[in-house]
């Protein structure tokens, strides 16, 4: 055995090696958990894309997709963490503390991005109302993915227009110059039968409110948004928060080795 | 004298020179309908308790005496009432022309239905007029829909199918005025404001990741130039690795081979060795 002697020896290190590797196995579950629920989020399981694609604001699935790729990243360096903190190689550490540097970096763009971007979306009404008025029944590959959108969300969601029915009645839109002579607002915002007749159509165009919808979607696509973008820009701040203690830890043992 | 005044008065309306007043005007349905006021169409409430109790001479049935409702719009008002008195009122002013230019009457008239179809009290399902419903339509009486943003003043009017004379009428209504519609590129979806969450994630994570970086740089910085050089301890004799079995385990060396001899050897009885280990093959000493 080598007659050698570092610096520190013995217990010190072998302390912040036993601590390095659990946090490293931690960081590994909070990085995989992070790539799933990026991938919920890309699912889009609220079928809402369209309403951000087309303002061209979408970058809260951009962040997304970016998480995808760091949750698994951040999964795959701290199982290799691990492996450089038992092997007590500083050439390993030294690796392992550049590449977490270069997808912490990844992950805070994409935390920074989705929050920036929900703040555009639906920071308040006025972009999806303007969406709204402007896309509904219009002509062309937006105007149908809109209009699809919207129907659905009306349906689902018993709603109608973004603060209520009164944007239909006091905003001049697509739809009131394609059909504003006979339809204040489109007959999604009326109540239907099970075998999706509508209840009443003239006193649906009255406003009678025992046959339409009432309320205004703007919540709903609200809150659809800020869940995701909580998922991804929340989630992975409280990543990065642990990784960066991870990280501070990694390089006094490096200092160590 | 309230007999004579009336007498009067139903001679007057028979010979058609003036219609009986009724102290009612039309208004906007006060009911929680959504459209009740929209750009081109209004709700109103319906005739219901107005005509009757009326002793007309020329019409005198609830069966046949028509309601028709009067909509007009700046002069449409003044065109009406120098027009109220002739015969076949429906078609000085026919919906289609009423609006179409600066000349144009200004009014139009559309049947609501017979005086029997509003009784009074109110029956649910005659409790709205809506002015509108027709949409843009091209007949003489349609109920089309106004002039976007126009202010409108509506009139009720009992008409005699006979000759359509106006046999009595509502007062005019209140100015009711048409939402005007409002370009949705006025709406400004530019700087909606910063959330509070918004800002603190940006600014913790980047105050964190440039302690990091700068962090990870020091670092470097420290173990590539100041860092002192590890020292190792030298063992005494040039030989590093070598089993140096006399400093492990010190104690005094007996060689076995002269373990039988009490005496020192002389010239006459030589030495003779019983046995010879050769510590060399058997521990051979590790070199460099």
């Amino acid at each position: 055995d080598r007659r050698t002697a570092t610096m520190a020896d013995g217990k010190g290190t072998t302390c912040l090696m036993v601590i390095l590797i659990l946090g490293n196995i931690f960081g590994a579950a909070a990085g995989l958990a992070l790539c799933a629920l990026a991938i919920w989020v890309a699912v889009d399981e609220y079928k809402l894309y369209p309403i951000s694609g087309v303002s061209g604001k979408d970058d809260i699935f951009a962040g997304a997709w970016i998480a995808i790729f760091t949750g698994f990243a951040f999964f795959c360096m701290c199982v290799f963490g691990i492996l450089a903190a038992a092997k007590k190689s500083r050439a390993l550490m030294l690796t392992y503390l550049i590449l977490m540097l270069i997808i912490y970096i990844f992950e805070c763009a994409s935390c920074i991005t989705a929050v920036t971007h929900r703040d555009y979306l639906v920071g308040n009404s006025n972009l999806v109302k303007k969406q709204m008025l402007k896309y509904y029944a219009a002509d062309g590959d937006s105007g149908s993915r809109i209009t699809l959108t919207w129907n659905k969300v009306m349906k689902e969601v018993e709603c109608c227009g973004t603060d209520g029915p009164v944007d239909w009645i006091e905003h001049n839109s697509t739809f009131r110059e394609k059909f504003g002579t006979d339809y204040p607002w489109p007959t999604h915002c009326c109540k239907r039968k099970n075998n999706y007749e509508v209840v009443n159509l003239e006193a649906c165009k009255n406003g009678q409110n025992t046959t339409m919808f009432t309320k205004g979607c703007f919540n709903h696509i609200e809150s659809v948004f800020s869940r995701y973008t909580w998922a991804i820009s929340w989630y992975g701040f409280a990543v990065l928060m642990f990784m960066f203690w991870l990280l501070i830890l990694a390089m006094v043992y490096y200092l160590m080795l | 004298m309230a007999l004579l005044f009336y007498v009067v008065l139903c001679l007057s309306v028979w010979t058609g020179l003036c219609q009986i007043p009724v102290n009612n005007s039309p208004a906007i349905n006060p009911s929680s309908l959504a459209a009740k006021l929209t750009s081109n169409s209004v709700i109103l409430m319906p005739p219901s308790c107005y005509f009757d109790n009326l002793n007309i001479l020329t019409c005198n049935s609830p069966t046949t005496c028509e309601i028709w409702l009067v909509t007009a719009i700046d002069t449409g008002v003044s065109n009406f009432d120098a027009d109220k008195n002739k015969t076949y009122i429906d078609t000085l002013s026919p919906y289609p022309t009423a609006f179409s230019s600066n000349t144009s009457k200004k009014y139009f008239l559309t049947k609501l239905g017979l005086q029997k179809d509003y009784p009074c009290p109110v029956v649910a399902g005659t409790d709205y007029f809506r002015v509108g419903s027709d949409g843009s339509c091209s007949t003489p009486n349609c109920n089309g829909i106004l002039p976007v943003g126009s202010t409108a003043r509506f009139r009720y009017v009992l008409i005699n199918p006979a000759n359509k004379t106006v046999v009595a009428e509502s007062l005019w209504s209140n100015n009711i005025t048409l939402y005007p519609l409002k370009d949705p590129e006025s709406i400004d979806n530019g700087f909606a404001g910063r959330s509070a969450s918004m800002i603190v994630i940006t600014s913790i994570l980047c105050s964190f990741l440039a302690l990091l970086l700068l962090l990870l740089l020091i670092m470097l910085i420290y173990v590539l130039c100041c860092r002192e050089e590890k020292q190792e301890i030298q063992v005494p004799g040039s030989v590093r690795m070598y089993d140096t079995h006399n400093l492990k385990d010190p104690s005094p060396y007996v060689n076995r081979a002269y373990e039988d001899e009490p005496q020192r050897p002389t010239a006459t009885s030589p030495i003779r060795l019983k046995s010879y280990t050769d510590y060399d093959l058997k521990k051979p000493a590790t070199e460099l």
